[in-house]
């Protein structure tokens, strides 16, 4: 137990996570970061926005997993970034690498998923293992997303059941860990 | 981790399956063909059937079509593809990042516009716009004009086989309309049917001789069109398969900006872009009675439903394990048992009376092994479970709303609770399960929603050579319930839901211990 940071709106923090620029993250509760993941706040924003990574309630993101806010442009001699959201009862699994402007709320992001830069996800969707979102691509609610592009990508209809279920799942997850 | 996935799926029968086996003594037939068998998450439950139903057992009709690139709703029917701006990549599928530049250095003043894969190397540029116009009709003419030979010859061809065919019928059936058939080959009609001098050659067949037209000649078409095709340049285009296997050689080697060889096959950017797919919201009603199962909001990006009788909301769910978060033991030895525990929960805010019941023997079609037997005890066949408290706000409505058989000790709540569960921690503590069971002899364990009733699995016959056995584990479940507020307002016409079904769990492969 002495591995978490427990904070007082209920988030877990692991010790052994890597959390870069957190004055520019802002984790609304309830959220668990596992250990070895990524936070990389620190970067370089292009644009008014102050805060590079929001996430919301009921997250939970898996063992080495890494959120870097989504390459913009060049500004000269470094590369700008955009903020990334990340809404409410999310779930991330394990390795997954997201580069995504805007992830919405109850989305399932199974094992080993790379999201590509400013790729957009609404809500209730689920990545199937292995995913690889390519950059910019938008995902419209109630999808399930499979596959590599130009090999086996797929975006196919998700049954409405899945947001009470998605919902669900993160808070058990959160005080189950 | 199977997210979503439930450990039973619910065999959905139709009304022809059910007539099939009615009257049939074996039970296990009806079980294992009667019908399919379905996940809870892709359920409806049908309130005037009172019957899980899945879709394919419903009729959808296209609420919305929409384009999840550019956010337009498109009203008009036919409409598949996105009409405005959105293009994605031919070779990947991905979308495209647009690029526009102002031309001035030749006669025609206006816009290029680029286009290049996010994913992939594919780019396309095209030609000078001078009007504005959408990007979809801008490669949609482009491809008119690259193609206007192709499809002048397939217009062409079309429509002398039509005029053929419909000569031929007249001459079978005997109609004698001889000036009829003329005027589809006359030569006036035939010029405003814009055929040209492309396909002078079948024209000229047409002209020839009506009684030719009349005596069809298969082997003859086809040397006909052969020789229409020799002469045609465009079919002198490679494949389609051809120029992507190419392309993806090109990616591989670095560049796609190699200068084209006269004869080669085209350069990628030849290839044209593609309008994005749409994407639809659909409503589904029940097949049999018309009831309306799913009614989306007509907004594309919204997830709210105006109508959703979804079955996970309102069945029972259910899952095998074993003690404290774990699997339930994988190894079977022959007149041993083994125990594992069914955990069943409400979903609903009020209670729930459950009859269960399952097959005593397993044989047949349940076990991988024929000739196997496995014997399952229920201790129990009637539960109530209480309704479930309104989605938990804060954890510890949450932790309460979660089976022991569930709780692990990860976190400080998880394990606070466990502890507090001081009768599961007695029986936790005892050291032979079985004696546990002999205790209660009815409901292990039982929350505010929840309960968790012993399974005895017994291996009561099977042959030496067997080292394996898959088991699938039948349940039958009767359940009535009070309706809840939400669906009072539906306007329902019964004051209860009274419903049975089959449901079946793959408890998948048991390792037969040889330790008799």
């Amino acid at each position: 137990m002495t591995d978490w940071i427990e904070t007082s709106t209920g988030n877990r923090i692991s010790r052994k996570a890597e959390i870069t620029g957190s004055d520019r993250i802002l984790i609304r509760g309830n959220c668990t970061i596992s250990e070895d993941v990524k936070l990389q706040g620190d970067v370089p924003l292009g644009g008014s926005s102050k805060g590079s990574i929001t996430i919301g309630k009921y997250c939970y993101f898996g063992k080495g997993s890494v959120v870097v806010p989504p390459r913009i442009g060049d500004g000269g001699e470094e590369t700008l970034h955009g903020p990334v959201e990340i809404g409410s009862y999310n779930i991330v699994g394990e390795r997954c690498k997201i580069r995504s402007a805007s992830i919405g709320s109850r989305v399932l992001i199974e094992e080993d998923c790379t999201l590509g830069d400013l790729s957009i996800i609404y809500d209730c969707c689920v990545i199937r293992r292995g995913t690889v979102v390519p950059p910019r691509m938008i995902i419209p609610p109630y999808s399930d997303v499979s596959g590599v592009p130009g090999e086996n990508f797929l975006v196919e209809e998700l049954p409405n059941s899945y947001k009470h279920i998605l919902q669900t799942d993160a808070k058990r997850l959160h005080v189950l860990g | 981790m199977n997210w979503g996935s439930s450990d039973f799926k619910v065999l959905c029968s139709s009304e022809e399956n059910v007539r099939q086996f009615t009257g049939e003594t074996s039970t296990d037939n009806f079980i294992t063909k009667g019908g399919a068998w379905r996940e809870l998450a892709e359920l409806f439950f049908c309130p005037e059937c009172h019957e899980c139903k899945s879709y394919d057992q419903c009729q959808f009709s296209v609420e919305s079509k929409f384009c999840s690139g550019c956010f337009s709703v498109f009203e008009k029917k036919n409409v598949t593809k996105c009409t405005k701006n959105c293009v994605i990549c031919p070779m990947c599928g991905c979308t495209l990042a647009i690029n526009a530049k102002d031309d001035n250095s030749g006669d025609k003043k206006g816009k290029v516009f680029t286009m290049s894969c996010t994913f992939c190397s594919y780019a396309y540029k095209t030609d000078i716009v001078i009007k504005p116009a959408f990007l979809t009709k801008i490669i949609r003419q482009t491809n008119d004009d690259q193609n206007s030979d192709h499809l002048q010859f397939i217009d062409t061809v079309s429509r002398a086989l039509e005029v053929e065919i419909e000569a031929v019928k007249k001459a079978k059936y005997g109609d004698d309309r001889k000036s009829e058939v003329a005027t589809f080959v006359d030569p006036n009609t035939l010029k405003t049917m814009g055929l040209s001098t492309a396909s002078g050659a079948l024209v000229q067949e047409n002209q020839d001789g009506l009684e030719r037209l009349l005596s069809f000649n298969e082997k003859e078409d086809i040397e006909l069109v052969r020789t229409q095709m020799s002469k045609t340049s465009m079919f002198d285009c490679p494949s389609r398969d051809a120029v992507i296997s190419q392309a993806y050689s090109v990616f591989r080697t670095g560049s796609c900006s190699g200068k084209e060889k006269p004869g080669a096959i085209p350069k990628v950017s030849h290839i044209l872009p593609l309008a994005k797919k749409l994407h639809t919201r659909l409503s589904y009603r029940c097949d049999q009675c018309k009831s309306i199962l799913a009614l989306p909001d007509k907004n594309p990006f919204s997830t709210k439903y105006k109508i959703k009788w979804n079955a996970i909301d309102i069945l029972p769910r259910l899952s095998l394990s074993g003690r404290n978060h774990g699997d339930y033991p994988k190894e079977i030895t022959l007149n041993h048992s083994v125990n594992v525990l069914l955990t069943i929960e409400n979903p609903l805010s009020v209670p729930l009376h459950l009859t269960l019941a399952t097959i005593p023997t397993l044989d047949g079609g349940f076990l991988s092994n024929h000739e196997s037997s496995v014997q399952i005890t229920l201790p129990i066949a009637k539960v109530t479970l209480g309704g479930k408290e309104t989605d938990g706000k804060d954890e510890t409505s949450v932790i309460k709303s979660i089976p022991t058989p569930f709780l692990t000790e990860k976190t400080k709540i998880s394990k606070t609770e466990l502890a507090l569960r001081s009768d599961y921690q007695t029986i936790a503590a005892s050291k032979d399960i079985d004696s546990s069971f002999d205790l209660y002899d009815s409901l292990y364990e039982s929350g505010d929603n929840w309960c968790v009733i012993p399974l005895n699995i017994l291996l009561s016959r099977v042959p030496e050579y067997v080292r394996e056995l898959n088991i699938m584990l039948p349940l039958h479940l009767c359940v009535e319930s009070d309706l809840t507020d939400v669906h009072k307002f539906s306007g329902l016409h019964d004051s209860k839901l009274n419903y049975k079904y089959w449901t079946i769990s793959d408890m998948g492969t048991f390792v037969i211990n040889s330790k008799k």
